[in-house]
């Protein structure tokens, strides 16, 4: 089995609208502080309707495990507020 | 003087037991004098009477053998005459008193830390010998004119030498202090705390620590309180 | 006002919608049941947020509201599984930053008191509180929720549960156990641990379990687990009534559905003089509506959170939690 020393990723999230990648924004800012292990340091920043996700793990294993929660809590956040009720 | 009472009368109703004041001549033996406390366990109906009887049973049993060696480690406690298993009581010998609970606040202060180190120095014994107490009030404690203090009950006593058990003990015992004799409790806790550390020796800081930190994690609550009478 | 809440500690994800009058518009829960074992809190979670939108949606519907009606987000900030509650949590912030409205994260097991309070009409309760994941005796005293005894160990649903699914029962094991006890007959002696005002189940399981293996009768011995494990825990909620001199006992979580367990409560509260109430089933399990409710509580009594400051706590305990809605 190859383990990398270190393991990155940059993920780009397009929204439809500035507004809602705000509100997704909002919702996984306080995530960013608990990263799901240790050594694994995640960043999260939005340019109009574009969150990009950074991910800075000790290993693939890390980085799999923090992608994974960060793309469930994106596509919670958006569900939440996206379904077009009214 | 034998004095008459009534039929025996009860005491005090806890959770788990009742306590009766009865002459001695009554309840053991025609020829002796003085009167005897009877401690009798309890039915419960919302258990099944097989456990019921096995756990009445038990610590009845358990209790009269806390009493045995507390009273061999060096604290008064009271003797035990019989123990009915079947029954599940203890007839017991009524210490004649004072209820630390009712004369601690009014003790001039020199008696008072020196009842509290007394005290202190009790508990360490208990612990050294691997019981804990369980229930550490002072409406548990009467003092005698000797200036002994009897620990009366041993209810929810355990063999237990782990240093968290001790700790909740110590710690319950500043929580009763607080709450019954709060306008001297610091002193008197300080007190309790220094006779313990001198009896207990090596490793007292450490239960001390352990107390305060039970303290802070604030989740032990004073367990009932009993009344002797 | 009217306030959505979300609950997501551990199997269920739910949503609740209630106003400040203390009615109930909505209550929906999706359960999550693993196939095998116990939880896993990933697959949970990811169970979780697969349904959140499903949830939003039929709570909406049932309330016959529309989103933009919501004033306040409640969400279970702990104690549960980390997995289930930073899900729940980023479901709740997105609400609450998508409409622009306040946000409380909300302690579970004072939820489960507050819904209990709220459904039964008990004022100042002794509460056994016993499910999957938690077994405490909590009273109020002094201004917060005191853990009156608790479980050292496991707590007793997963006693249960890990013993159907030793002895092959299917799920959910709780109601199985109990089905069968009520066919045993001969009380079999298992280890009763009560320390002090604490319990322990581990040592109750593993002998109930090794007792099964060595051929004891399953009915028996499903009657003489319950038997065991109850009688402790009422034994315990019996003292903290008696130290409290409280009239009323309540039972909840989801082990609040056995019977046998309401009737040896009832029974202990009756030589008490104190009464005994049971919430209704849907709102002992882990709903929506106990989060929503104690949110407005929380709210209206001057508790504020940042959305930035909304993180979870898995290990937040009862008696942390200053609650100003009661004096």
């Amino acid at each position: 089995m190859v383990k990398a020393k270190r393991a990155g990723a940059s993920i780009e999230l397009a929204f439809e609208s500035a507004k809602v990648a705000d509100a997704v924004h909002r919702s996984l800012k306080p995530e960013e502080l608990l990263p799901e292990s240790a050594g694994c340091k995640v960043s999260i920043t939005r340019t109009k309707n574009v969150l990009c996700l950074e991910i800075d793990a000790k290993d693939t294993t890390a980085l799999r495990a923090a992608l994974n929660s960060f793309l469930r809590w994106a596509t919670v956040a958006r569900d939440m507020i996206e379904t077009r009720r009214d | 003087m034998n004095k008459v009472t009534g039929p025996m009368s009860l005491i005090k109703k806890g959770a788990e037991a009742n306590l009766y004041l009865e002459d001695f001549s009554r309840a053991l033996h025609p020829a002796g004098a003085g009167r005897v406390i009877i401690k009798h366990r309890i039915s419960k109906r919302y258990r099944v009477p097989q456990l019921d009887l096995q756990l009445r049973e038990s610590r009845t049993a358990l209790e009269a053998k806390l009493f045995a060696d507390a009273k061999a480690a060096g604290v008064p406690t009271p003797a035990v005459y019989e123990i009915d298993r079947a029954a599940t009581r203890l007839i017991m010998e009524y210490i004649e008193g004072k209820q630390v609970k009712l004369i601690l606040d009014g003790l001039e202060p020199g008696e008072r830390r020196k009842l509290c180190r007394l005290i202190g120095r009790q508990v360490a014994r208990l612990h050294a010998a691997g019981i804990v107490h369980g229930d550490l009030t002072t409406s548990n404690m009467i003092l005698t004119s000797e200036g002994k203090v009897f620990f009366v009950d041993f209810g929810l006593g355990e063999y237990d030498s782990s240093l968290e058990a001790r700790g909740v003990d110590l710690h319950l015992l500043g929580r009763a202090l607080q709450s019954v004799h709060f306008r001297i409790a610091d002193g008197a806790y300080r007190a309790v705390l220094s006779g313990y550390r001198r009896e207990f020796g090596k490793g007292a800081d450490e239960v001390v620590e352990r107390a305060k930190e039970i303290e802070l994690r604030g989740r032990y609550v004073a367990k009932e309180e009993r009344v002797w009478h | 006002m009217i306030c959505l809440g979300i609950e997501g500690t551990a199997h269920t994800f739910g949503i609740g919608i209630a106003n400040s009058r203390g009615k109930v518009l909505a209550n929906v829960a999706k359960v999550f049941v693993p196939l095998k074992g116990g939880i896993h809190p990933r697959e949970a979670a990811q169970f979780h947020a697969a349904n959140a939108r499903a949830a939003l949606n039929d709570a909406l519907k049932t309330a016959k509201i529309r989103l933009k009606s919501i004033d306040l987000v409640a969400f279970s900030a702990g104690p549960g599984l980390g997995p289930c509650l930073r899900t729940a949590a980023t479901a709740a912030r997105a609400l609450a930053a998508w409409l622009n409205v306040p946000i409380v994260g909300v302690n579970h097991c004072i939820a489960h008191i507050e819904i209990g309070r709220l459904t039964t009409g008990a004022d100042d309760p002794v509460t056994l509180y016993v499910s999957g994941g938690n077994t405490q005796v909590i009273a109020f005293d002094a201004g917060r929720y005191r853990v009156f005894g608790e479980t050292l160990d496991i707590p007793v649903g997963n006693c249960l549960d890990v013993f159907a699914r030793e002895v092959g029962l299917s799920h959910p094991g709780g109601p199985n156990v109990e089905r069968l006890a009520s066919e045993g007959k001969h009380y079999i002696s298992l280890p009763y641990v009560v320390k002090g005002m604490d319990l322990s189940f581990s040592g109750l399981t593993t002998e109930a379990v090794r007792r099964y293996r060595a051929g004891e009768d399953l009915h028996d011995l499903c009657y003489s687990l319950q038997e065991t494990a109850f009688a402790a825990l009422v034994e315990v909620t019996e003292r903290a009534v008696a130290h409290t001199e409280k009239k009323e006992v309540m039972l909840t979580g989801g082990v609040a559905a056995n019977s046998r367990l309401r009737e040896m409560l009832k029974l202990m509260a009756e030589e008490h003089g104190a009464k005994f109430y049971v919430p209704p089933r849907e709102y002992c399990q882990d709903c929506g509506p106990m989060i929503a409710w104690t949110g407005l509580l929380a709210y209206k009594h001057g508790i504020r959170q940042k959305l930035e400051e909304t993180i979870v706590r898995q290990r937040w305990r009862t008696d942390e939690v200053d609650i100003p809605w009661r004096r």
